[in-house]
């Protein structure tokens, strides 16, 4: 937060505050935390849709933890972090929102179907003719 | 191979279905068996690949690519589904 009163030029490139003289003053970029990881997990999140959806729900929720978290460090100080990462960070979060929808569509189809079973099994239960058969 | 959960269950295919399948006739080299099997597989690979290469190497337009790959692979797997389901 000094550098950034210090320099209130520092939204000027890389290379022009390289030429600066006083090392102190320049302000080194560095990528967000965990960009890379939340787009990793919001691909594979749509990758692994097979597995009843549960595993495409936990990937996509923890990109979308991570992501948020990473957001409110970027919107604190926009120029600290390179924008490639920012752009990462950004591809990632709409990965892991879409991902984590359809593997929840996925999730509630299989959660339906295993009510529909108990239910059918429960009432064929108490249905059941106990008297004749103890 | 593994089999699927749903298919045992419910008698209706999920959207990864005939991804294994896929897979091996990509291993023998029917490209076009695979296609048909799965036609979201390559571009799977394909995006995979992509997102190792631009971790390794930040591509400029990176993000933007997978983010668009993305979108386009959900589109083919979800298409796919439903041709599959009400064909």
């Amino acid at each position: 937060m000094e550098e950034n009163t210090q320099n209130p030029q520092s939204q000027v490139p890389g290379q022009q505050q390289q030429q600066q003289p006083q090392p102190q003053q320049i302000i080194t970029q560095m990528a967000v935390p965990n960009s890379a990881a939340v787009l990793v997990l919001g691909i594979l999140s749509i990758v692994i849709c097979w597995c009843y959806g549960l595993v495409g729900i936990i990937l996509g929720v923890i990109a979308l933890v991570m992501a948020g978290k990473s957001e409110k460090l970027i919107r604190e100080n926009s120029d600290r972090y390179t924008e490639g990462s920012i752009k990462n960070l950004r591809a990632g979060k709409i990965c892991a929102i879409i991902g984590t929808s359809i593997s929840s569509v996925l999730f509630t189809i299989v959660i339906v179907y295993l009510i529909i079973i108990g239910a059918a099994v429960g009432t064929a239960f108490t249905l059941a003719p106990w008297e004749h058969v103890m | 191979m593994q089999p699927c959960f749903y298919k045992s269950n419910f008698d209706i295919e999920c959207p990864g279905c005939g991804m294994q399948r896929a897979l091996v006739e990509l291993l023998k080299g029917n490209l076009w068996e695979s296609i048909k099997l799965y036609p979201a597989l390559i571009p799977v690979i394909f995006m995979i690949f992509y997102l190792v290469l631009h971790l390794l190497f930040k591509f400029k337009n990176g993000a933007a690519v997978l983010k668009y790959l993305f979108i386009g692979n959900t589109t083919v797997i979800i298409g796919a589904y439903f041709l599959k389901l009400f064909t």
